[in-house]
């Protein structure tokens, strides 16, 4: 018996469909594959690396394979691919003018994932925008804003501004600003601010919290309250802070003013004139003394 | 009190126990195979025994816990806090070249109510028996999150506070480099740490650092057996992790250098 029938009918199978054919049974079985080998390579290293590097690898694989494929289809169908890559090549220098931004942006990207000034997971601020890294692409980094609104920043724009990474370390510093009544003693303050540092159990007690007079203002001495506290904990020592500092205050008998205006009639010595009203409704002028 | 009688298995029944160590009670009943637990930490703690009332009693807020078949008792243990401790010794403390010295540490131990089965423990709940700030062992650019501990490393361990909520873990350090070596504050890791119980308290194994200079990381030996100074002591509870071979670690850290940007 012949063990090669099926093979010699498959070949024969293969010689019989068109290029056509051929090229869409090749893009059929070559996507999946590609897909299949970039998520997979993908996986494994974000598994021992980060999500970062896996982004970029899974990335590559698909569009370098990508274009292993589109190539192997034109070649498929009789284009010549030596008089493709000239006419590449003069295309290239037209699209390049048109698609200036694309490739300006691609290059960002390229930049961006070799220097990582953020990892997706990181809390940005990016101009006016504060979020959450979702993904770094070639063109654009995806952002989501804390009230949960999308966010797309070309790479290039991202390259240009100044990019605050609030979480690239551990721990971080929040500075609070408080201001006194004049008549308050200095020190008791200071040391009224670090006690209510001291006892929140959000704020680190290494870095120490600092406690520094800033200055006189308008209305009030002003004091600023630096607390370490670890990236994860904002909000919790936000929320706690704000009232342990007030519920002191308010238990030290330590006045937080309101702003002041001192008001002048003309002079810095006339007083003002008062006006005295009795329950009936008639009113009459009286001297301040 | 007796840690043993302290730290153990107690039944549960249909009346409810309260179990109290220091500021920390346990309150724990069984209903059907359910097992009904609720915890609290005060300063001044209600005594030990059967509560009277226990189902009226508004401000017990009970975890119900459903088994397939009735559990008998529940066992009560202590176990170290999950992360570093840093600690502040009593005085400036220097030690010349090659001289060692032993302080002792009250670490406030984590109470821990579970329910052995006969694959894996079912832990009720877990309290902390003193809540200890945040704080930070290393540069704001790396380093490790711990606790503070609010007591001192003392030289004597009677002068260490004790009570029926903490263990005293004697600490060895040796200067083992070519200057004299001053320490104001140390980091140590509880999660390498057994419990043993003695006549009248807690104890953690000994731990050895020896200081090699500042730009060298400290020699670090987590010892496996009971602290020399126990007569009789008795394991309750293994460390959570095992020791690896050659922990080598920055331990120490002078205020000077602390970071105050």
């Amino acid at each position: 018996m012949n063990p090669l029938p099926l093979a010699i009918s498959f070949n024969e199978l293969l010689e019989s469909l068109g290029d056509w054919q051929k090229a869409g049974i090749f893009l059929l079985i070559a996507i999946p594959v590609v897909y299949l080998v970039a998520r997979l390579v993908g996986r494994v290293i974000t598994r021992r690396f980060d999500p970062h590097n896996g982004a970029l690898a899974k990335k590559s694989i698909l569009f370098v394979g990508l274009i292993i494929i589109l190539l192997n289809v034109l070649v498929e169908l009789g284009f010549d691919l030596t008089a493709l890559l000239g006419a590449a090549g003069i295309a290239s220098v037209a699209i390049g003018f048109a698609s200036q931004t694309s490739l300006s942006n691609i290059i960002s990207g390229i930049f961006l994932y070799w220097e990582k000034p953020f990892q997706i997971g990181d809390l940005v601020r990016i101009g006016d925008t504060l979020g959450i890294v979702q993904s770094i692409d070639l063109m654009s980094t995806k952002i989501r804003k804390l009230d949960n609104i999308f966010v797309r920043i070309p790479n290039e724009t991202l390259l240009k501004t100044s990019v605050e990474t609030i979480t690239k370390y551990p721990i971080r510093r929040m500075d609070i600003n408080v201001g006194v009544a004049y008549k308050e003693d200095i020190r008791h303050v200071m040391e009224v601010l670090r006690d209510v540092a001291d006892k929140n159990p959000y704020c680190l007690d290494e870095p120490k919290p600092l406690v520094i007079f800033k200055d006189f203002g308008d209305s009030s001495l002003n004091f600023m309250l630096g607390l370490w506290f670890q990236k994860t904990e904002f909000l919790d020592l936000k929320n706690s802070i704000m009232q342990d500092i007030k519920e002191r205050f308010d238990a030290e008998g330590i006045e937080i003013p309101f702003p002041h205006r001192s008001l002048y009639s003309g002079s810095a010595t006339d007083p003002f004139p008062i006006r005295i009203v009795n329950e009936a409704g008639s009113s009459g002028k009286a001297s301040p003394e | 009190m007796n840690p043993l009688e302290l730290w153990k298995d107690h039944e549960i029944s249909p009346a409810a126990t309260r179990w109290v160590a220091g500021p920390v009670s346990v309150l724990f009943y069984r209903s059907g195979n359910d097992v009904l637990i609720a915890d609290s930490v005060d300063d001044v703690p209600p005594e030990a025994g059967v509560m009277e009332d226990f189902q009226s009693a508004a401000s017990v807020k009970w975890r119900r816990w459903c088994f397939e078949s009735k559990p008998n008792s529940l066992t009560i243990h202590p176990i170290m806090p999950d992360r570093p401790l840093l600690v502040f010794t009593s005085d400036l403390i220097n030690l010349p070249v090659d001289a060692k010295a032993v302080l002792y540490v009250s670490i406030p131990v984590v109470v821990k109510a579970f329910v052995k089965a006969k694959y894996l423990e079912s832990v009720l709940c877990s309290v902390p028996s003193q809540k200890l700030s945040n704080s930070w062992f290393g540069t704001p650019m790396e380093g490790e999150l711990c606790y503070a501990l609010k007591s001192l490393a003392q030289r004597e361990a009677n002068e260490v506070e004790w009570s029926d909520h903490t263990a005293i873990c004697p600490v060895e350090i040796y200067n083992h480099s070519k200057a004299p070596f001053q320490i104001e504050r140390l980091c140590i890791r509880p999660s390498f740490f057994n419990i043993y119980a003695s006549s009248m308290r807690l104890w953690t194994n000994r731990v050895a650092f020896t200081y090699r200079g500042d730009s060298e990381m400290s020699k670090i030996d987590y010892r496996q057996d009971p602290p020399e100074e126990l007569s009789n002591p008795v394991k309750l509870v293994d460390a959570a992790e095992a020791v690896p071979h050659g922990i080598v670690r920055r331990t120490f850290s002078n205020l000077v250098s602390s970071i105050t940007t």
